[in-house]
C-alpha cells in the first residue's frame, strides 16, 4: 500500500540508521516542513491582555515566538502569516503548576531482588529526585493535545511514581522538540508509599524525608570544606538521591507536593515547616473551611481543576419523606456540595493566591469547573489570575508568560466567547511558535455520525512530496464504515480498513503498512465535512504530516 | 426539622470551641480518684482548668451544668489505642522507631466521638505490633470538632514508642518475609542490635561534635529514635504476653540503662507481678480478653486485681473502637475478678494510665489547676446501669448526651450517599495488625492478632 510512498519508507530507514549513528552523524530534521513565516498576526480580536484589565479589540503580532506587537490597531507586517480571529477573544495562555503530560511511560526497571523489603533501593522505594521530567519528555503524548484544547500553554511537568519521583520541567505544551521554557528544576513529591517496600504507609514516607533531608544537609555541608581543604578528610560519598536534594535544602528548587486529601495539605505544610521547605501544595481539594489556617501559614496553593458533581447525588423521593435520618444525611451532603463549589471563592476571601495544577483534573470539563466556581463566589479576575499570573509567579517564569506584553512568549489563546463568562470554547492555541486550531462546537454538534460513504480524494503532504490516492468508503452496516485505500502510484496495492465508526463528524483510523521488510504503524485522524475532510496522519515514531481530500461522488 | 438543629448545634458548638466559657458543674458526686468521694459538691471549670472545687461555689457567665444526682469523674484516659490516625503499622521492618503515628492524625474518624461519648477524653494512638520496634505514638486529646490534625495532640505529653514481643513480629517478618527475626530469641536480638547500633551513634555523633572526627556520621532518624530512648527521653510501651519474654526485655534494657517501660496487654503478667514491681515496669492490660492466638491463651480475668495488689501501677486499655466506649465496665470486671475497690478499679482507667503516659501531672483525677477533663455519668460508672452525660475536655464540651445527633460527621464526601456507620468505619480489623499485609498473616485471620 502506497499511502507513504516507497521513497519515504527509504528515507525512513535512512533516518533510523542515523538515529543509530547519532554520536556520529549531525542530526537534520527533515520531518520539519519549513513554515514560509515565523511571523503571525492575529487581527481584530478582543485582547485581554491581563487579569482585570478591560478588553479591547485589537491586533497581535508575534515573531519568532515571541510577542512583537499588542496594540489597537496596527498593520500586519508584510511576511506574517495572517491568522482569522475576527471579533474572538484572546488570552495570555493558561499555566498549568503542574502535570504528568508529555512523559513517556515509565518503565519498571526489569524485576530488582530485594532480599530485605525494609531496605529496598532507593529506586524500589520510589526515591529518584535525580531523574529529570525533561528526560523523560515526549512531544507526541496525547496528554499534551488535551492541555492544548484546555487553553494551556505552559505546564510544569513531572514524573509520578513514589514518593520523590524526580524534578519537574517547565514546558510549553507544544510538543515540540525543545519545549523547556525555564531552567528551574522544581522537586515533585507526594504522600506515596512503595507498597510492601520501605517506606510503605505515610508516616514512613514522612520520616524518609525527614531523613533525607538531614543526610544531603550534612554531606552538601562536608563536601563544602572538602572542596575548601581536602586535607586529611574522608572523600564525601552522597548517595545519588542526596545529592540530588542540595538544591531543596538550599530551596533553590520549590518542593511541589501533592495534597489531593485535605488531611494531607495539613501533613505537608507540617513537613514543609519542620524543615524549612519552599513548597508549594498541589491538587489540592476542597480547603474551604481551613483557608484562615491556609492564609496564616502563606500557603501556597494549586487547586485541583475538579469540582463535585451534582450529578451523583441521586435522591430516593419516597424515602425523604418518609425517613428522618436520610433527610438529615441528604440535607449535610448538599451543604457540603455547596460548600466544595464555594472552595475557591473562600480562598480568594482569605486573599490566598492560588493557581490549577491540571495533574488528576478533568480536563475536558475544565471550563464547566470554572464557570461553577465563579457562579459561586469566585471573581472572574480572580479566577483569570489562577490560570495565568499567579501560577507564573509560582514558577518564577512571571517574565516570561502570563500576560499579553511585548516581549513576553507568544502563547496565547483564542476563545469563542469571553472565557469567564460565558460557556466558550478554546478555538487556537498559539504556543512555542507554533498556531494550533480546534475543531469548532459547529463541527463537533454535528449531529448522529456522519455519513461518509463515497469516493473520496486524498493528499498526503510528506516531506517527500505529496502521496495523493483515493478512499473507497462503503457502509457495510449502519454507521460502519469499510474503507479501502487506493494509492494513486500503483492502484493495485490497496489497504482495506473494516470497522470504522465515525464519531460525530471525526473519524480516525489505524492500519500497519508493511514494505520492504519495515512495519509502520500509521495512525489517520480526521474531520470530515460534507464535501471534504482534513487532519493528520501519524507515521509512527516519524511525525504527523497533513492529510486533506475532497468528495468525489457519493455511492448511487 | 431535625437536621436544622444539626446544623444550629454544629455552629454552637465551634462557637463554645472556640471562645472558652467557663463551666460549673454543680451538687454532683465527684469521684476525685486522688481525694475520695465528695457528695453534693461544685467543680469550677475555667480557661481549660480546674479552677476550684467545694461547696456553693459560684462564677459570673458560667454555663451551669446541674449534676444532682449525677458522678463526676475525671475524663477516662486509654493507653492503648490506635484510633483517629491514618497508619498504624510500618510493618516492612523490624525496626521501624523513626516513624511517628502523629503525622498521621485523622481528626475525622467518628471513633473519637464515639470515645468521648463513653467519657474517654485521652487516648494513646499507638502504632502496630508488626515489628519488634514500631513506630513512635501519639497521646491524643479528644477535642472533636477541631479541623487541624495537631490539635488533638496533647501538647507537652511525653514521648512514647511502641515494641512488640512475640508472634506478630516473628509473623510478619520470619514467616512473612523469611527475614530476622522468627523466633522469640530473634526478636531478643533486634532490641540488643538496635540499641547498640543507637549507642555507638551517638558516640560517633559526639566524636564528630568534639572535632574527633571530620566527616558526620551518616543522618539516621531511626538511629536518633533509639539513642533518644536510651537517654531516657522516649517511653516504651511494650506489646506483650508470656512471661519469659517480658522478663527478657526487662533484662536487655537493664543491660542497657533503660527504665521507662510499660508493658502491653502482659497477659501473663500475674506470674511476674513482683518482678514488674520490681522494675518499676507498668501494666496496661485488658480485663478479659483472650485466647485469640496461642501465646495469649494462658490468662485470668484476675489480671489486673493481682498486678494491682502486688504494687505494679495497672490500667485497662481499650486497642479497639468498640471497646474505648465502655472502658467503665470494663474496669468494673476487677471488682467481680478480684474485688478491687472502686478507687481502685477507677484508676485503672484514670490516673494510672495518665502515671503510664507521663501525664499524671495533668490529667487522671480531679484537682485543682489539673486539666479540665471531665466525664459526667448517670449511676456511678462502675455500675451496669452507668450512661454517661457529658464528656469535657480542657474545659469544652464535646459530648452532651442530650445534644448527640443522627450524624456526627466531621467530613462528608459530598459524591457519595453512604450511612455514617459505613463511610467512616474502616473495617473491624484487629488495628493492632492493621496495615500488614495479608500475605504476612495468611493464619486464621479471623482471629485477633494483638
Amino acid at each position: 500500500m502506497k499511502i507513504i510512498s516507497s521513497a519515504l519508507i527509504k528515507w525512513s530507514m535512512v533516518t533510523i540508521w542515523c538515529l543509530l549513528m547519532v554520536p556520529l552523524v549531525a542530526q537534520v530534521d527533515y520531518n520539519q516542513v519549513p513554515n514560509p513565516s515565523n511571523c503571525y498576526f492575529f487581527d481584530n480580536v478582543f485582547i485581554h491582555e491581563s487579569p482585570g484589565k478591560a478588553p479591547y479589540l485589537g491586533d497581535l503580532t508575534i515573531r519568532n515566538g515571541l510577542i512583537e506587537q499588542v496594540s489597537r490597531n496596527h498593520k500586519a507586517p508584510f511576511d506574517a502569516i495572517k491568522v482569522k480571529v475576527d471579533s474572538m477573544h484572546m488570552y495570555a495562555g493558561f499555566v498549568d503548576v503542574l502535570s504528568h503530560a508529555g512523559l513517556k511511560k515509565e518503565e519498571k526497571e526489569g524485576k530488582v531482588e530485594v532480599k530485605f523489603p525494609g531496605m529496598p533501593p532507593d529506586e524500589v522505594a520510589g526515591i529518584t529526585p535525580y531523574k529529570l521530567a525533561a528526560d523523560a519528555y515526549d512531544g507526541s503524548s496525547a496528554s499534551l493535545e488535551a492541555l492544548r484544547a484546555a487553553g494551556f500553554t505552559t505546564s510544569q511537568i513531572s514524573l509520578e511514581s513514589g514518593m520523590m519521583p524526580g524534578k519537574a520541567a517547565i514546558i510549553n505544551t507544544s510538543g515540540n522538540k525543545n519545549p523547556v521554557i525555564a531552567n528551574q528544576q522544581n522537586l515533585f513529591s507526594q504522600f506515596k508509599g512503595a507498597g510492601r517496600y520501605y517506606p510503605s504507609t505515610i508516616i514512613a514516607v514522612i520520616a524518609k524525608w525527614k531523613d533525607l533531608y538531614n543526610q544531603a544537609k550534612h554531606h552538601q555541608s562536608y563536601a563544602e570544606s572538602y572542596t575548601k581543604n581536602s586535607n586529611g578528610m574522608e572523600r564525601p560519598d552522597p548517595s545519588k538521591s542526596t545529592a540530588a536534594l542540595y538544591d531543596v535544602v538550599n530551596n533553590e528548587s520549590t518542593v511541589f507536593f501533592k495534597a489531593s486529601k485535605k488531611l494531607n495539605v495539613y501533613r505537608a505544610i507540617e513537613l514543609r515547616n519542620d524543615l524549612g521547605l519552599n513548597m508549594v501544595l498541589t491538587s489540592v481539594p476542597y480547603v474551604g473551611d481551613m483557608a484562615d489556617y491556609l492564609a496564616q501559614e502563606k500557603a501556597s496553593i494549586a487547586l485541583s481543576i475538579n469540582t463535585p458533581d451534582t450529578s451523583k447525588i441521586s435522591i430516593d423521593s419516597t424515602r425523604l419523606a418518609e425517613d428522618e435520618e436520610y433527610a438529615g444525611m441528604l440535607k449535610r451532603q448538599q451543604e457540603h456540595m455547596l460548600a466544595h463549589q464555594q472552595n475557591a471563592a473562600k480562598l480568594e476571601k482569605a486573599n490566598i493566591k492560588f493557581g490549577f495544577s491540571s495533574a488528576g483534573s478533568e480536563l475536558a470539563k475544565m471550563q464547566g469547573n470554572i464557570l461553577t466556581m465563579i457562579e459561586h463566589g469566585l471573581s472572574p479576575e480572580a479566577a483569570h489570575k489562577a490560570l495565568s499570573t499567579y501560577p507564573a509567579e509560582m514558577l518564577g517564569i512571571q517574565k516570561l508568560v502570563g500576560t499579553i506584553e511585548k516581549g513576553k512568549l507568544g502563547q496565547v489563546i483564542i476563545t469563542d466567547k469571553p472565557y469567564f463568562k460565558e460557556k466558550a470554547k478554546v478555538r487556537m492555541v498559539f504556543t512555542g511558535q507554533e498556531l494550533f486550531e480546534m475543531a469548532g462546537e459547529e463541527a463537533k454538534a454535528k449531529g448522529p455520525a456522519s455519513d461518509i460513504a463515497g469516493t473520496w480524494s486524498f493528499m498526503v503532504e510528506s516531506p517527500d512530496g505529496n502521496q495523493k490516492g483515493v478512499f473507497e468508503i462503503t457502509e457495510s452496516s449502519k454507521g460502519n464504515y469499510t474503507i479501502v485505500i487506493v494509492p494513486d502510484d500503483d492502484p493495485s496495492d490497496t489497504e482495506t480498513i473494516k470497522d470504522v465508526k465515525p464519531k460525530g463528524n471525526k473519524v480516525s483510523f489505524s492500519f500497519v503498512m508493511s514494505e520492504e521488510g519495515f512495519t509502520v504503524p500509521i495512525d489517520i485522524e480526521t474531520t470530515f465535512e460534507d464535501k471534504s475532510f482534513a487532519g493528520s496522519l501519524k507515521f509512527g515514531d516519524f511525525g504527523s504530516f497533513p492529510i486533506k481530500g475532497s468528495l468525489l461522488k457519493k455511492p448511487e | 426539622m431535625k437536621y436544622l438543629l444539626i446544623s444550629l448545634f454544629v455552629s454552637l458548638w465551634f462557637n463554645a470551641a472556640i471562645g472558652q466559657q467557663d463551666v460549673l458543674i454543680k451538687n454532683g458526686t465527684l469521684l476525685t480518684i486522688t481525694d475520695g468521694v465528695k457528695e453534693e459538691t461544685d467543680i469550677l471549670l475555667s480557661n481549660g482548668k480546674i479552677k476550684s472545687i467545694g461547696k456553693d461555689l459560684a462564677a459570673a457567665n458560667a454555663r451551669v451544668i446541674d449534676a444532682e444526682g449525677l458522678f463526676v469523674m475525671p475524663g477516662i484516659v486509654d493507653a492503648h489505642s490506635h484510633i483517629a490516625i491514618d497508619a498504624v503499622n510500618e510493618a516492612t521492618n523490624p525496626v521501624t522507631a523513626e516513624v511517628f503515628v502523629g503525622d498521621a492524625i485523622d481528626p475525622y474518624d467518628i471513633a473519637m466521638y464515639r470515645a468521648l461519648a463513653g467519657g474517654v477524653t485521652i487516648s494513646h494512638a499507638m502504632h502496630g505490633s508488626a515489628n519488634a520496634i514500631g513506630g513512635q505514638c501519639e497521646t491524643l486529646k479528644h477535642r472533636w470538632g477541631e479541623l487541624n490534625p495537631k490539635s488533638f495532640v496533647m501538647e507537652g505529653a511525653p514521648r512514647t514508642i511502641k515494641f512488640a514481643l512475640g508472634e506478630n513480629p516473628m509473623r510478619v517478618h520470619g514467616e512473612g518475609k523469611d527475614i530476622a527475626p522468627r523466633t522469640r530469641m530473634g526478636i531478643e536480638q533486634e532490641f540488643r542490635r538496635s540499641f547498640e547500633g543507637a549507642k555507638r551513634y551517638k558516640q560517633a555523633w559526639a566524636d564528630h561534635q568534639s572535632g574527633k572526627t571530620k566527616k558526620p556520621p551518616a543522618y539516621s532518624l531511626r538511629m536518633q529514635t533509639l539513642a533518644d530512648i536510651l537517654d531516657g527521653k522516649i517511653i516504651i510501651h511494650c506489646h506483650s504476653y508470656r512471661a519469659d519474654e517480658i522478663l527478657m526485655l526487662m533484662n536487655v534494657l537493664s543491660d542497657f540503662g533503660v527504665d521507662k517501660i510499660c508493658f502491653q496487654h502482659v497477659n501473663e503478667g500475674f506470674k511476674i507481678a513482683p518482678e514488674l514491681a520490681e522494675f518499676g515496669a507498668h501494666a496496661s492490660v485488658f480485663s478479659d480478653w483472650w485466647a485469640y492466638k496461642f501465646e495469649v491463651y494462658y490468662s485470668t480475668a484476675y489480671n489486673a486485681a493481682i498486678l494491682t495488689k502486688n504494687g505494679v501501677i495497672t490500667s485497662i486499655n481499650s486497642d479497639d473502637a468498640g471497646l474505648i466506649r465502655h472502658l467503665y465496665h470494663e474496669a468494673a470486671k476487677t471488682q467481680r475478678y478480684g474485688s478491687l475497690s472502686d478507687n481502685e478499679a477507677l484508676r485503672l482507667i484514670t490516673l494510672n494510665p495518665a502515671i503510664q503516659l507521663g501525664i499524671d501531672d495533668r490529667v487522671g483525677s480531679l484537682e485543682v489547676n489539673k486539666e479540665a477533663d471531665v466525664a459526667i455519668f448517670k449511676n456511678h460508672p462502675l455500675s451496669v446501669y452507668a450512661t454517661p452525660q457529658m464528656t469535657i475536655v480542657d474545659g469544652v464540651v464535646r459530648f452532651d448526651i442530650n445534644e448527640d445527633m443522627d450524624d456526627m460527621r466531621m467530613e462528608i464526601n459530598p459524591e457519595a450517599m453512604l450511612p455514617a456507620f459505613y463511610e467512616q468505619s474502616e473495617g473491624h480489623e484487629d488495628k493492632c495488625m492493621q496495615g500488614v499485609n495479608s500475605e504476612h498473616h495468611h493464619h486464621a485471620h479471623s482471629h485477633h492478632q494483638h
